[in-house]
């Protein structure tokens, strides 16, 4: 019983520390990001295992994470606060030549981002960009203008 | 189910046979997870009200709290609490070999005044005190899967504790 708590606790308080920390690990690595996943990693497996070293007690804390997080995905079909909350909105961060300053502080993502993104469609001028979201999953969306506008 | 050439134009390998059977196995697998976490929360692998287990020897007034569902490689106790005051300050409590082969006892909490080797297995003598009463705690570690009968004796009696040690 101790494991599942254990691992269910540890997997909410890392839920919530990733998604104040950084919501674009998984689209853009860089070392800033990847230091963060490492050290969640070694730090979060102790607490929940201590000195249980059984393949059941792994098995449990797997098992644990596993369903808590099939019931998040569940649930956030049926609540979409849920899904709000564990993973965040768009947000528009760039739109027709204006950047906006405060959200993207909040989102802690910078021009070069959206640059490196651009560059990743092809586009070599921000002038050809209509807007930049980001995205709840922690992607940029780079929108280029259309043709003739 | 929309097909792929009904959705897009771009040629996939969808494999809806597939699709349709793994789905099936996905839902029964989550089943069996959700079932194995409730069966952890119960204390079914141990840990739990379901693992926790009380025994009382018949004439000694002596009790003993254990798990009897129990994980190789992860710790466990078992206690020994003396329910009213002993004829001796002495107590003398053995361990049966059948326990000592699946499990390390890596410590005893308060320390053994002496520990020896019997033809059954170990006996550990604690000094009580002027009291005569107290608990005494075994810190076990399970080495061994299986489903035993460990043995614990006091007082001339012998107790049995049914365990089951999963991997």
């Amino acid at each position: 019983m101790d494991i599942v708590l254990r691992a269910a606790l540890m997997y909410l308080v890392v839920l919530v520390l990733l998604r104040l920390t950084t919501q674009r690990i998984m689209r853009s690595a860089t070392p800033l990001d990847m230091v963060v996943i490492f050290f969640f990693g070694g730090m979060a497996v102790p607490p929940i295992l201590s000195d249980d070293r059984s393949i059941t007690g792994a098995l449990l804390a797997l098992c644990t994470i596993a369903g808590l997080h099939t019931c998040l995905s569940h649930l956030k079909r049926f609540w979409p606060v849920v899904g709000m909350i564990t993973e965040g909105n768009p947000v528009v961060i760039f739109s027709n030549g204006t950047w906006d300053d405060a959200q993207m502080r909040r989102r802690r993502v910078d021009p070069r981002d959206v640059m490196a993104e651009m560059r990743q469609q092809g586009i070599t001028n921000l002038e050809d960009v209509q807007s930049a979201i980001v995205e709840h999953t922690g992607a940029i969306t780079v929108v280029p203008k259309r043709h003739g506008t | 189910m929309i097909s792929s050439t009904d959705a897009t134009e771009i040629q996939l390998e969808a494999n809806p046979g597939f699709e349709r059977r793994w789905n099936h196995v996905q839902t029964a697998l989550q089943c069996l997870i959700a079932l194995f976490v409730s069966a952890g929360l119960v204390g079914l692998f141990g840990q739990g009200w379901l693992a926790r287990a009380t025994k009382a020897f018949d004439r000694a007034p002596l009790q003993v709290h254990y798990e009897r569902l129990l994980r190789a490689n992860a710790p466990t106790e078992v206690r020994v609490t003396v329910a009213s005051p002993l004829p001796s300050e002495t107590l003398q409590i053995g361990v049966g070999s059948e326990l000592l082969e699946h499990a390390s006892i890596n410590s005893t909490q308060p320390r053994a005044a002496s520990i020896d080797a019997t033809a059954s297995g170990v006996t550990y003598s604690f000094r009580l005190g002027p009291d005569r009463q107290g608990a005494i705690t075994f810190k076990l570690a399970p080495r061994r899967i299986g489903w035993i009968v460990a043995q614990l004796s006091s007082q001339g009696e012998q107790l049995d504790l049914p365990l089951l040690i999963y991997p």
